[in-house]
């Protein structure tokens, strides 16, 4: 694959090519659609992390979220030839990636209610913290804090934590996330309303 | 009584994502400062996400992108194999050089050849059963002529 020396002109007067044009990320994936190996690697620089944390606290397991990572980018690179920038590259990423995130959560239902949910103490060994007790203390009274706050976004259903997710850590907007979950702006408010009431609800104790 | 503000509950949430501004963002502070529930719902939000903000997703793996690299290069997509047998092989590079050469050979060779005239075509003599019967009928009489030319001069001679 070889990098192409220009940027491809949109002249579309659609309102939604107008706003792809303006979109760093879909002048990229133009590229790539003509065989410009670079900028694919451009994307996944750019977008490799946050699509791995979304997965990864969508699906709370990190062999998981990389293995449906790199389903999403290697998706995003065989449908090179059929992209067309009719919309905002992150929302396309992320749809891919939510719907990766919904097979694999619907998938693994029954092995997920038989394993507790990965328990990420190993990912932040306590042999970094500090030996003397009360700071061990403090980080095992932290690792259950943090243990209840994904349990609680677990429990959420899927659209409401994909929803928690992507305006929490990812900072969307309503009309991202509503074009991505595939309904209505109100609906987005809604889910988020509901979601951040439940875990209101949940996480109270731990205020 | 409850307070109306924290029963419709999304004007806060509103709030407390931003998106509450101006003048209803104003309000809503005043309100605040009289009303210890609606005070206790945004401390409440706050924590929630003070401890969502606690969560951080760990690092990706060194090793992602050889493997997603190694994963296109291994699993070629349809488009990417039509590409791949349609490509010619490394001996079939020169082929089209090769086949231009020829032709601007033979070219040359049609060029350079004297100019022929085209032939008339010969006519086919057809011949009918008649004519064949007619001929074997003139051959007997010229053998029968010649035998009796044989027989009188052997006569004279005696």
């Amino acid at each position: 694959m070889s990098a192409q020396p220009h940027i491809p002109q949109r002249v579309e007067p659609d309102m939604g090519s107008i706003a792809a044009a303006l979109d760093c990320d879909a002048q990229l994936m133009l590229r790539v659609k003509e065989g410009d190996g670079t900028s694919f690697a451009l994307l996944l620089e750019k977008h490799r992390s946050p699509v791995v944390h979304f997965l990864y606290r969508m699906v709370q397991n990190q062999a998981i979220a990389e293995e449906l990572a790199q389903e999403v980018f290697l998706r995003v690179y065989r449908s090179r030839a059929t992209y067309e920038a009719t919309a905002k590259f992150t929302t396309w990423l992320f749809r891919i990636a939510m719907h990766l995130a919904l097979n694999s959560l619907r998938d693994r239902k029954n092995e997920r209610l038989e394993e507790p949910i990965e328990d990420s103490s190993s990912e932040t060994p306590l042999r970094q913290l500090s030996d003397s007790r009360p700071s061990v203390e403090a980080a095992l009274v932290k690792e259950a804090w943090l243990a209840e706050v994904r349990r609680a976004v677990a429990r959420l259903p899927e659209k409401q934590r994909a929803a928690v997710l992507m305006h929490k850590y990812h900072e969307m907007e309503y009309t991202q996330i509503s074009k991505i979950l595939d309904c209505s702006e109100s609906a987005v408010k809604s889910l988020l309303f509901r979601a951040y009431e439940t875990l209101r609800a949940r996480l109270a104790h731990l205020a | 009584m409850k307070c109306s503000i924290l029963s419709q509950g999304e004007r806060l949430f509103a709030y407390r994502t931003g998106k509450l501004r101006g003048a209803d963002a104003a309000a809503l502070e005043q309100h605040l400062k009289i009303c210890p529930a609606c005070r206790e719902w945004v401390a409440d939000q706050r924590a929630v996400f003070e401890a969502l903000d606690a969560w951080e997703a760990p690092p990706v793996s060194a090793d992602f992108n050889r493997q997603l690299y190694a994963r296109i290069d291994q699993q070629p997509s349809w488009r990417d194999r039509l590409l791949r047998l349609l490509r010619p092989p490394l001996s079939l590079r020169g082929l089209p050089l090769a086949a231009a050469a020829c032709l601007v050979m033979a070219a040359g060779v049609a060029l350079q050849r004297p100019h022929i005239k085209p032939q008339p075509p010969v006519p086919v003599e057809v011949t009918h059963p008649e004519q064949v019967v007619h001929a074997l009928d003139i051959m007997e009489m010229l053998g029968s002529f010649d035998q009796a030319a044989r027989t009188e001069a052997a006569r004279s001679e005696f």
